[in-house]
């Protein structure tokens, strides 16, 4: 197993930069482009609905991720409101154009793109473990495109 | 992220996009989206230069198609890479916005 971890403050620019740190740990562990794609929608949304209703200014985020046979996973730690993301329900477009409000796509996407998700609140901490499955016969490092 | 803005025949206006739409690209292009759509009627974004594509960028997208229409223009997406047409088609934007198989497909659904 190998794992990298870091910290992050919730605002614009630091969701940037941690969509640009898993990109590169990605691209050094040569993960297929879809699972970068994956897990590069989940960091993103994950982290916007930290910054938009975790209730504080300026959360303290910490983002572990592991490459572990048979799965990568994703842990997001923040010191926000309690939020279940796994339990909050997906809500895809269901509606005429008309009919549609632009805007709240997020959870349906994160739901889509992690393989699994689970939530715990520990302590003033919210825990979210995404999990991107990976074939059985292949490692991280060689995964084919 | 860049748009290049290009005519086509029969006042449709194609938007080339390039770069990636994620949080930082979608607030990029907002505010031209919002002024492409006050302006013009029938638009095609062509998405092949797009690497990525995420709810900021689809609540763009979805207000410019919604703009378009309520003038009784239309929005039409081409070209989207895999991940990208993943990420539309999970959130079943495809049902609102369609997506073409290429330009010329694209340009006949303005007929």
């Amino acid at each position: 197993m190998r794992s990298w971890r870091r910290e992050f403050f919730g605002s614009i620019a630091e969701i940037v930069a941690a969509a640009q740190w898993v990109d590169q740990i990605a691209s050094e562990q040569k993960l297929a482009p879809h699972r970068t794609y994956a897990l590069r929608v989940c960091v993103e949304e994950l982290l916007i609905n930290i910054l938009h209703h975790g209730g504080a200014t300026s959360p303290k985020i910490d983002l572990t991720l592991a490459l572990i046979p048979g799965r990568i996973e994703l842990l997001i730690e923040d010191d926000g409101k309690p939020f279940d993301v796994s339990a909050s329900t997906p809500r895809p477009v269901n509606q005429p154009l008309e009919r549609t409000k632009p805007g709240g796509l997020g959870i349906q996407l994160i739901h889509s793109f992690a393989d699994r998700l689970s939530y715990a609140r520990i302590g003033e901490k919210n825990r979210v473990v995404a999990e991107f499955l990976l074939p059985e016969l292949v490692r991280p490092g060689l995964e084919p495109s | 992220m860049k748009i290049d803005v290009v005519d086509e025949q029969n006042g449709i206006t194609k938007l080339v996009l390039t770069g990636s739409m994620d949080i930082n690209g979608a607030l990029e292009v907002d505010p031209q989206f919002s002024e492409i759509s006050k302006t013009k009627n029938k638009v095609i974004v062509d998405l092949k230069d797009v690497d990525f594509l995420a709810s900021l960028g689809m609540r763009t997208l979805v207000s410019s198609a919604k703009s378009l229409m309520e003038k009784g223009g239309k929005l039409v997406l081409i070209n989207p890479q895999a991940g990208v047409e993943k990420a539309i088609k999970s959130a079943m934007i495809d049902t609102i916005i369609p997506i073409a198989s290429d330009l010329n497909a694209a340009i006949a659904l303005f007929r």
